[in-house]
């Protein structure tokens, strides 16, 4: 973890340091007369000097615990465990519905493809070769039933529109 | 006291017509799902069932989000028993003691403690709801900029406390990422539009909602994914019923952890979770059989549901009476009640004098369905917990899609969703809470806009901000927080302490606790 922390207390510092610059640069309205107590950047400031404040203490006890002694073994098991590998499948599964389909193609076609695709991405290694022509069609009809229940439900029931 | 409690009345008259006990019905059973199935927290569910309901007549809308909380902090209960997994962090606390008396072929003695300790605890937390509420809300009603910008600030800073008990600076970084993230778009003085790189969709800044369901749907469903796979306790499941005699013989351990998940849960940001971490911990400290604490005990489980249980409507005070809420749930729900035209906050008991009682029937009735169901149906739910990982999480991560999108119809939310996805789930990998970032999201525009007009009322003096009665004693409160977090503060006060009591008394001292609690 002190790693971690150390890591994260860098970006944190960039952060609170690029938030502050930004809160310095916002106008104070001069020419419209308004009370300089009220200028937009004042609380953005403040919490930018706090950010700063509490990534430096994340920073110099990172420093103290070792965590400026980056790489070694345990990066390359966070990388390439097996929970990694399901997370990335898993990450890059649902941010390609999220982004690349929804409002690309049909709400209803988005989700079937999303919801059998997991299914059989996952599923895959988990089943016998002469048992996967069950896999594939049960992946199908729950991706044909949870689209059509999804989009039923939503538009139908709640009206509530879809992507 | 007298009108509150006709407007209860006839409230609950209200709730007892057929229409609405359907919708009390089918919420609380799917709160119930919701909270078993891990990768669907209570956050979600209440998250997910306000866009749907975004279109009803308020009191049936707000009634059906109670019923949510209410089902979905009890749901949890089952897979933290059978799973050993808690369907929501609320149960995590749950899971210690409920999982070993399921190994021991005790599933549905556990379940029963579980569905008591939760209808007790959900009751207590009711009674405290409807006395308290209307009294802090005539009192703050004394809030002025100052107060509240102090009330920001400690809500962020006890919450950060509370939700990483073993590490606060994490807790307060959250909390003041949180901030600084609410600071995003037009602010409400000059609506000047701050961070938003020249973009249009920035300008409103970040909603609640998206950033909700990111931080507790999606980041959840990367971590159910993430982590390896859980087997189901198999063994026969015994009696549902609860045993009078486990109730009465444990009668101190209930009105105890009802009355510390309450006050857990009014504290600003710090939820059900920690109202079940803090009973559950009072529980063993007081019992004649800590011993068993761990190893599968009636006690612990019972302390567990019902801390958890009592904190839900414990949380409902702060958000009706200062618009700050008291857990994560509770800032879904008080983001739904600004959607539905309801303006929690000092003037609630003035503006809508019956709302407050019409919420705690509310509660009361969804209560009610969440013991029922918890005794009536436990074969069709257990069948629940066997659906796949793989099955369940693209229809969960759908559902996150949705959500997002429904209230505003923009694509850019569903970003938002995955943006505070990512950064939760990496943030919680690393030990950082998120129920401080979610509250520094709600308290940001309150803080903001609080500093602001006392420095304008001013004329830029802080001195108001320090000596109003008020405001000097949250702002105390906020300072000893931190103090008092600080290890080498703690420990120079344990110094002073032993060179302050004189040797004799501390001799007596060390006897006392020699014989005392501590195992």
């Amino acid at each position: 973890m002190p790693r971690a922390d150390f890591v994260t207390s860098l970006v944190l510092i960039a952060f609170g340091a690029a938030m502050l610059w930004m809160s310095l640069e916002m106008p104070r309205f001069e020419q419209r007369n308004i009370n300089p107590y009220s200028i937009p950047g004042i609380v953005p400031g403040i919490l930018a000097g706090v950010n700063l404040i509490l990534a430096a203490v994340l920073f110099v006890r990172s420093l103290a615990r070792g965590g400026h002694r980056l790489g070694g073994e345990g990066w390359r098991e966070i990388a390439f465990g097996g929970g990694a590998k399901r997370l990335g499948i898993a990450f890059v599964l649902t941010v390609a519905y999220a982004v690349g389909l929804v409002g690309v193609v049909p709400f209803w076609l988005a989700t079937f493809i999303f919801v059998a695709a997991f299914i059989l991405i996952f599923e895959w290694p988990l089943v016998a070769a002469r048992r996967r022509w069950v896999l594939i069609v049960g992946a199908l009809v729950q991706g044909v039933l949870v689209s059509a229940i999804v989009a039923l439900v939503f538009q139908e029931l709640f009206l509530v529109t879809l992507p | 006291m007298i009108e509150s409690f006709t407007y209860f009345i006839s409230a609950l008259g209200e709730f007892l017509q057929p229409s609405i006990l359907i919708h009390v019905a089918w919420a609380t059973l799917l709160g119930i799902v919701i909270g078993m199935l891990p990768g669907l927290t209570a956050t979600m569910g209440v998250a997910l069932m306000t866009t749907l309901t975004y279109k009803m007549e308020a009191s049936s809308a707000i009634i059906i989000l109670i019923c949510m909380y209410v089902g979905a902090i009890y749901g949890g209960s089952r897979s933290a028993i059978l799973l050993n997994i808690p369907g929501t962090p609320a149960n995590a606390a749950t899971a210690l003691d409920g999982h070993p008396l399921a190994k021991k072929g005790l599933a549905g003695r556990a379940m029963g403690i579980a569905t008591t300790g939760s209808f007790l605890g959900s009751v207590i937390g009711m009674v405290f709801l409807a006395l308290f509420a209307p009294i802090l809300a005539e009192y703050a009603l004394e809030f002025g900029a100052f107060e509240f910008f102090w009330l920001a600030v400690f809500g962020i800073v006890i919450s950060g406390n509370l939700t990483a008990f073993d590490d606060p600076l994490k807790g307060w970084v959250a909390g003041f990422l949180g901030l600084s993230l609410a600071m995003v778009g037009q602010e409400g003085i000059h609506a000047y539009g701050r961070f938003t790189f020249g973009t249009t969709e920035l300008l409103s800044g970040f909603d609640l909602i998206p950033a909700l369901v990111g931080a507790f749907g999606f980041a959840e469903v990367l971590t159910v994914m993430l982590l390896p796979r859980a087997e189901m306790v198999k063994s026969a499941v015994d009696s549902v019923i609860p045993k009078f005699r486990d109730i009465a013989r444990y009668w101190r351990t209930i009105p105890r952890s009802g009355v510390i998940g309450t006050f857990i849960g009014i504290i600003p940001g710090v939820g059900e979770d920690i109202g079940a971490w803090v009973s559950y911990a009072a529980a063993r400290r007081k019992s004649k059989e800590r011993d068993e604490f761990g190893k599968g005990s009636i006690e612990g489980l019972m302390a567990a549901e019902t801390g958890n249980s009592a904190a839900a409507p414990g949380a409902l005070i702060p958000v009706l009476t200062l618009g700050i809420p008291g857990s994560a749930p509770a800032a879904v729900l008080l983001a739904a009640m600004v959607l539905h035209g309801v303006r929690p906050g000092p003037m609630i008991m003035i503006e809508t004098p019956a709302f407050i009682p019409s919420v705690v029937a509310m509660v009361l009735v969804a209560s009610m369905a969440m013991l029922i169901f918890g005794i009536a149906i436990t074969k069709p739910l257990m069948f629940v917990l066997s659906i796949p990982r793989e099955r369940l999480m693209p229809v969960v991560f759908v559902l996150c899609v949705i959500g997002p999108y429904a209230i505003t119809n923009r694509l850019f939310d569903i970003w938002v969703m995955l943006g505070f996805g990512t950064l939760g789930f990496i943030l919680r990998q690393m030990n950082y809470p998120m129920a401080p970032l979610v509250l520094g999201i709600v308290l940001g525009p309150i803080l903001d806009k609080s500093f602001r007009r006392g420095l304008t009322l001013t004329g830029g003096d802080l001195e108001p901000f320090f000596v109003r009665p008020i405001s000097a004693v949250i702002c105390l409160l906020t300072v000893l927080t931190v103090l008092l977090s600080i290890g080498r503060v703690r420990r120079a006060l344990g110094i002073a302490k032993m060179k302050i009591t004189p040797r004799r008394l501390r001799r007596g001292n060390a006897k006392g606790n020699g014989s005392g609690d501590e195992p």
